[in-house]
């Protein structure tokens, strides 16, 4: 599984919600990075087959890291730094647009 | 050197359906695409199957546009067969939205003419107040601006990268010799042949066809023709994909099969220029906003800019030459709308001198006709 290559044990650390698992991360990681650190399966599923996808180029090229952060959908998970308090969710398929969104 | 029959230069959507009607004939033909560095409106363009609006003051190309429309479903159905591409082609009608009074009045005016000018008094598309457009849309809330539109229910459209593989795959499956990567520097006409210098060697044909965009007014000239065309920009952007949401195309504003929206609502005279343009961007994104609130909240993961191919009228050019016979131009605008006709009626004149009726309005000479009067 994927390891961080430097060590954290000194860095400060903020909680994000993955799934409802809480998870400890250090500040200033994408939250691509902490989700894959904790070895997740998947964090998506394709909007055409609904395949199981993953965090890939880790530089907000090629849109694999779609992640739900906060409400917000199709969020780039590798382009947003962690926070304390975050809500992370897997991006299942394509969103939906809703005129209550638009408020 | 290689010797065809025919010689299609041009491998976009208008060279690649006459090239492929043309190999119907049990011709040989031979299709050059020059790829690359070629501003090729086929691989940037809208995908829509499009007829409201079209032919303002040529009743002929409105005609030609519905009768293309009406083709459509058909053609689509054999060349899906043939090919096995799915080319994601729906038909459920069209809408042009109207912002404010204004526009409605002015759309107003646009169908009035076409319905006017037309064969029968009549022309079947009709203006739509809100509550009806809103109907015709109940996934999104219109936004307080929108007045009405029009719908036709011959619009409709597809994914124009499928169809242009589908046309290339139909094409080489089908015997034709697809040649990219290659570049007419020159043409020569001797004892009624064609000789095409390329970048990657020579070509001889008995005859040619060019269907080559932009480059259509360098290359008309080295067969005794004078075919003027230029370059329009539109800019165009697609958002993040959603689920199934707007019910139909609108004019400018049309959801993928994939879930993306693509938006394209500009046209600058810049040139050979594809640059894309920021303030534009923004402009479009906000006429689609105002159009659709909810809208606002999708963001935009692509853009680009490609340029059109428009002749002075913006009406298509189908024009034998006459100091070399057997030297044929095809251009138009709307070069998806228009592909079963360019495959069938296009390959028909070129091969067998079968014209449509009231073929000579769409030749050059309706622009000498203007020079002298």
């Amino acid at each position: 599984m994927l390891k961080r290559l430097h060590d954290i044990s000194d860095r400060r650390k903020v909680t994000i919600d993955f799934e409802g698992m809480q998870l400890e991360v250090p500040a200033g990681e994408t939250v691509s990075a902490a989700v894959l650190a904790a070895e997740t399966d998947y964090t998506r599923t394709s909007a055409i087959s609904g395949v199981h996808r993953g965090p890939y180029c880790q530089m907000g090229v090629c849109f694999e890291c779609l992640m739900e952060i906060d409400g917000v959908p199709n969020s780039q998970a590798c382009m947003i730094e962690v926070r304390h308090g975050m809500t992370v969710r897997r991006q299942h398929g394509a969103r939906g647009v809703s005129d209550e969104a638009s408020v | 050197m290689e010797h065809s029959d025919f010689l299609v230069v041009g491998g976009g959507v208008i060279g690649s359906a006459v090239a492929c009607g043309l190999l119907h004939k049990k011709c040989s033909v031979t299709l050059l695409d020059a790829g690359g560095d070629a501003f090729n409106a086929s691989l940037a363009n809208f995908g829509l199957v499009w007829v409201q609006g079209k032919g303002q003051g040529s009743r002929r190309y409105a005609e030609w546009c519905h009768e293309a429309s009406e083709l459509f479903p058909e053609y689509v159905r054999q060349l899906e067969t043939e090919t096995g591409i799915d080319l994601a082609y729906r038909k459920p009608g069209g809408l042009v939205l109207c912002h404010g009074e204004e526009e409605y009045q002015k759309r107003e005016k646009v169908l009035e003419r076409l319905r006017n000018e037309s064969r029968h008094g009549s022309y079947d598309c009709h203006m739509l107040d809100r509550a009806d457009v809103q109907k015709m849309l109940p996934n999104l809330t219109l936004g307080p601006g929108i007045t009405g539109g029009s719908y036709s229910a011959h619009d409709g459209y597809l994914n124009p990268l499928a169809l242009l593989k589908a046309l290339h795959m139909s094409f080489t499956q089908g015997g034709g010799h697809f040649c990219s990567g290659t570049a007419v520097t020159n043409i020569g006409y001797q004892h009624g042949r064609f000789l095409v210098t390329t970048n990657s060697g020579e070509f001889t044909a008995e005859k040619i066809v060019l269907a080559a965009g932009n480059a259509m007014t360098r290359l008309s000239r080295m067969v005794g023709m004078d075919v003027q065309v230029h370059p329009e920009q539109g800019q165009l952007m697609v958002t993040e994909r959603t689920r199934p949401t707007l019910s139909m195309p609108i004019s400018g504003i049309q959801q993928t099969a994939e879930g993306s929206f693509i938006v394209g609502l500009s046209n600058r005279n810049v040139g050979f220029n594809t640059d894309t343009d920021t303030r534009l961007m923004k402009q479009m994104a906000q006429r689609v906003v105002n159009a659709f609130p909810a809208l606002a909240c999708l963001k935009i993961v692509r853009s680009w800019s490609s340029l059109r191919v428009l002749t002075a009228d913006g009406l298509p050019i189908y024009q034998q030459s006459e100091r070399c016979p057997g030297a044929y131009a095809v251009t138009a605008h709307s070069g998806v709308t228009l592909a079963p006709q360019h495959q069938i009626h296009i390959a028909d004149w070129i091969a067998e001198g079968v014209q449509p009726e009231e073929f000579e309005r769409f030749s050059t000479r309706r622009f000498d006709v203007e020079k002298t009067a």
